[in-house]
């Protein structure tokens, strides 16, 4: 069989193919649902990865918020599988107590091989240490590593007391005080307390700082000022930078993104002295699991566009429904338009860069629909939403 | 009535400059921040000046944005941003032509952006010394926070690193400013009383707590969040007023969230052919927000959005500017008539609220501070400096460790998600503190590989990749950054240790991350 002749295509406007280029990865981001497409490559990662640990022997605690801390240790995976191996029953032991009571107290957590880190629930104010250990046979306490105390606040508004009073002049700076206070003693109290010592011990300088008489205040005007100010002892509402990011999704339709910490308490047991519970069977490092996606149903998109284009001497002036066109450089244009349902016309109109010839045209467009099964229109109203979740949104921290 | 109002705004983004690539899509943050809330808020302070209005505002303005705001590779990629939404927004008009309802919104783009790129232009792309102009204007007081937004109390177990964040801020500030921040910005509102030893070195005289960090201070406050205190160390502690915030960024019950406002997510970025509006993308290969957004909140109608009303959304601006004056104005006398001095409510708010997120949130202000001063109340716009000069005189008290976090302490920025940062950070921060002290003198290349080194550390600090990390908006960016920079600090450390500076690669990361240039490696010792 010969060989067929090959039929090349007649020739397009480049304008037609304007955007055009090839398919491109595709979005994670709200428009994934009016737009199809591969998913986008992987976020380059630096080769080398940061070490497991720094096998320093130490634990620390930090203070997450009044009802829990982070405890967190630093040993080599070595390390812990050989202090656990040497333990009665394999495992290793965090205790969590007041800085005064003595080893062995307070919240004691059986860890899962391998943990690094855990959080524990306290109730109240106090001194809390983490100390890391086993039992060793028989079953004598070995400890590995004792973290330095944390002062956790109580989260409640103080006793009302007696109230002091301080004058410091803001543009007095606290380098010329100190030089002064320091002249006169070596004084290793709070500012305004060393200051107020050293002048009931006759010190003179720095008259325009230092305590203050209290002004008048009576218990009736405390009342009215608390209601003013609708003092809770247990606040519940709290407003940040992440609370605007979920007012705005809410508004914009979207659910609360914020995980629930509800998950994270399970296995609490029998409550230890001050407050202090026993917890066993929390996993440490939780990734918080997301709700299943509901189930989305079919949908269908269709608009039209429309794309004017063509050409004219470079430096003519050019509109298009009355409004000045800027031209290409070769005196080309393209313009697209939506095009709704309906009957237009366009007016299109070339002058020349001497004003003395003038070409134009009027263009007719109509556009109908018919629509099967959900009626759908431009401009869409069935196009939801974009997902806040997948918005690489703005940083407010 | 007498009260005075304490207008804060906390502008800042973490530092997302990217040389490497000619578009890339986290200094898309940068652009978004510029276009609707930076200059906008630039042009309202300007129509203030000019109609002498009687407002005096604090603005802090964080070490990284400021740095990204004068940096040249930015405001250029930013002016060809900005080119490029004007050209969309001109094409759009076209695009609108048969539509009725859209086309006035296209021609309300066009009008925007040209504008606010005339006034980019015509303070010759130096927004942070536009803002210096207003401040010696007096216009308004421009303070700091720490250098890259660390959250200052969990570097209090290394107080090198509390240190270089607050002494590099305060020298950043002062080379910007030529004068040194009276208050700093506590990141978060982030306090506990182990940094306060810092600041007051710094000869830092004020900063904002949370409500709940006053409310429960000890002795209890005598007059709440309605005057400042000192703590025993003679710094003033200003508090949050939690009803002011509440009405304007509350989940629940926020002014944002009305109906009539402009819809955050819905973009043409997102809602058009692709290949029209990549070349307006903030990333080429994935869609993204253009700034031109046609749709408005909307409620009801089973989750169809309503196209966006200009004339309605200012109409709700001014209804909620007005319900929010009312609110403060009966708050005030009510509280005035209590107190033996005037009330002053503190209201903080992330800057980048009024423009970026709420879009009508600058007309918001606008109209508030106008209806304020015209409704012939004794009100007074000040600033905590302000404050401190006309009040020397205050309650001494020992606030309580707090943040404005959801929960009020660390729960966003310490959980399940992000503690893994912790340990990281430690041991890079022990052994920048180990350098410091080991180099106390270096020759030129040593010196320039510490400043890095100091510049890896600080960038890792920042608070914004565990709150990303906790959002999970782009965990794998945050997560990515957090590790480069420990890396990149790791490396230095061992090239340091073993005498051995490679000149070659330190200046590749010198040029990527590139702030602080004149960074001193000894705050660390």
């Amino acid at each position: 069989m010969p060989p067929q002749p090959s039929r090349r295509p007649p020739p397009l406007p480049p304008s037609l193919f304007e955007g055009d280029v090839p398919p491109v990865p595709a979005v994670s981001g709200p428009g994934a649902r009016f737009f199809t497409g591969s998913a986008p490559g992987p976020v380059h990662l630096p080769d080398a990865g940061l070490p497991e640990s720094y096998a320093t022997g130490r634990v620390w605690v930090t203070l997450a918020d009044p009802q829990r801390l982070l405890v967190q240790w630093d040993f080599s995976a070595d390390q812990l599988r050989t202090a656990a191996s040497q333990s009665v029953d394999g495992h290793l032991i965090l205790s969590v107590r007041p800085a005064t009571a003595p080893p062995g107290g307070g919240v004691l957590v059986v860890l899962p091989a391998g943990a690094t880190s855990w959080f524990v629930t306290v109730t109240g104010g106090g001194t809390y240490l983490a100390e890391l250990g086993c039992y060793q046979p028989p079953r004598e306490w070995k400890s590995l590593g004792v973290s330095e105390p944390v002062a956790v606040p109580a989260d409640k508004p103080a006793p009302t007391e007696s109230a002091e009073f301080a004058t410091i002049p803001v543009d007095v700076p606290f380098a010329e005080i100190f030089a002064k206070v320091k002249e006169a003693a070596e004084v290793s109290a709070p500012l305004i307390q060393a200051i107020n010592q050293l002048r009931e011990a006759g010190f003179t300088a720095l008259p325009e700082i230092g305590a203050a008489a209290p002004p008048a205040w009576t218990p009736e005007q405390q009342r009215a000022l608390a209601e003013v100010l609708h003092v809770a002892p247990n606040r519940r509402v709290w407003v940040g930078s992440l609370d605007v990011t979920e007012l705005v999704r809410e508004a914009a339709g979207e659910g609360p993104s914020a995980p629930s910490s509800a998950g994270f308490a399970a296995g609490e047991e029998a409550a230890g002295p001050e407050g202090i519970r026993r917890l066993a069977g929390e996993v440490s490092s939780l990734e918080a699991g997301g709700a299943a996606p509901g189930r989305r149903g079919f949908w269908f998109n269709v608009n039209a566009e429309l794309i004017v284009y063509g050409a004219t001497e470079p430096d003519a002036k050019l509109t298009v429904a009355g409004r000045p066109v800027k031209l290409r450089p070769d005196g080309s244009f393209a313009l697209r338009f939506a095009l709704p349902d309906g009957d237009y016309e366009l007016s299109v109109r070339a002058v020349s860069a001497d004003d003395a010839d003038v070409r134009s045209a009027r263009l007719e467009f109509r556009r109908a629909t018919e629509y099967r099964g959900a009626e759908t229109h431009p401009p869409d109203p069935a196009l939801r939403p974009p997902k806040g979740e997948h918005v690489n949104r703005s940083v407010i921290a | 009535m007498s009260g005075q109002f304490a207008l804060i705004l906390h502008a800042h983004l973490p530092f997302v400059r990217h040389p490497e690539h000619e578009r890339f899509l986290e200094e898309a943050w940068l652009y978004e921040a510029i276009l609707e809330t930076y200059l906008p808020l630039l042009e309202l302070l300007e129509r203030w000046r000019a109609d002498r209005l009687n407002v005096r505002l604090t603005l802090s303005l964080s070490p990284t944005l400021s740095t990204m705001l004068l940096d040249p590779l930015l405001q250029a990629r930013f002016e060809r941003r900005l080119n490029g939404l004007v050209e969309l927004a001109e094409k759009e008009v076209f695009r609108t032509h048969f539509d009725a309802a859209l086309r006035p919104l296209a021609e309300f783009y066009v009008e925007r952006f040209v504008r606010l790129r005339e006034l980019w232009r015509g303070c010759d792309r130096n927004l942070v010394g536009a803002f210096a102009s207003l401040q010696a204007a007096g216009r308004l007081e421009i303070i700091t926070c720490s250098a890259t937004h660390a959250l200052l109390p969990l570097l209090a177990r290394n107080p090198g690193s509390l240190k270089a964040q607050v002494r590099t801020a305060q020298e950043h500030h002062r080379a910007l400013f030529g004068r040194d921040p009276v208050g700093l910005w506590l990141p978060e509102c982030a306090y506990a009383p182990e940094i306060e030893g810092v600041l007051q070195d710094a000869n830092i005289r004020w900063f904002v707590l949370d409500s709940h960090g006053l409310l429960n201070a000890s002795p209890r406050p005598r007059y709440g969040t309605f005057a400042p205190v000192f703590t025993p160390n003679g710094l003033a502690a200003f508090g949050r007023d939690f009803d002011s915030a509440r009405q304007v960024w509350s989940r629940q019950a926020g002014y944002p969230g009305d109906p009539r406002y402009r819809d955050f997510y819905r973009d043409v970025g997102f809602d058009l052919d692709f290949e029209y509006v990549r070349p307006y993308l903030p990333s080429p290969e994935h869609r993204g927000f253009t700034g031109i957004k046609y749709h408005r909140i909307t409620r009801g109608g089973g989750g169809a959005k309503e196209v966006y009303d200009l004339r309605a959304a200012a109409a709700a601006a001014r209804e909620h500017a007005a319900h929010f004056l009312t609110a403060q104005l009966k708050r005030l006398t009510a509280t005035a008539q209590i107190m033996d001095r005037p009330p002053l409510v503190v209201a903080p708010y992330d800057a980048e609220l009024f423009g970026h997120w709420w879009f009508e949130g600058l007309q918001f202000l606008d109209a508030f501070v106008r209806g304020a001063l015209a409704s012939g109340a004794d009100l007074t716009f000040t600033t905590p400096t302000d404050y401190l000069r006309q009040n020397a005189t205050l309650q001494v008290v020992r606030p309580k460790p707090s943040t404005w976090g959801e929960g009020g302490h660390y729960a966003v920025w310490l959980n399940e998600k992000n503690e893994w940062i912790q340990p990281h950070l430690r041991a890079a921060e022990e052994r920048m503190t180990d350098l410091a002290k080991r180099f106390l003198t270096a020759d030129d290349l040593t010196a320039r590989a510490l400043r890095q080194a100091g510049r890896e550390l600080l960038l890792a600090q920042a608070s914004d990749w565990p709150f990303i990390l906790h959002t999970g908006t782009g965990p794998e960016y945050a997560t990515r950054r957090v590790k480069e920079h420990l890396l990149r600090f790791f490396n230095l450390h061992e090239q340091l240790l073993a005498g051995r500076v490679n000149a070659a690669s330190l200046q590749a990361i010198e040029e990527q991350d590139n702030l602080f240039p004149h960074l001193d490696y000894l705050h660390w010792a």
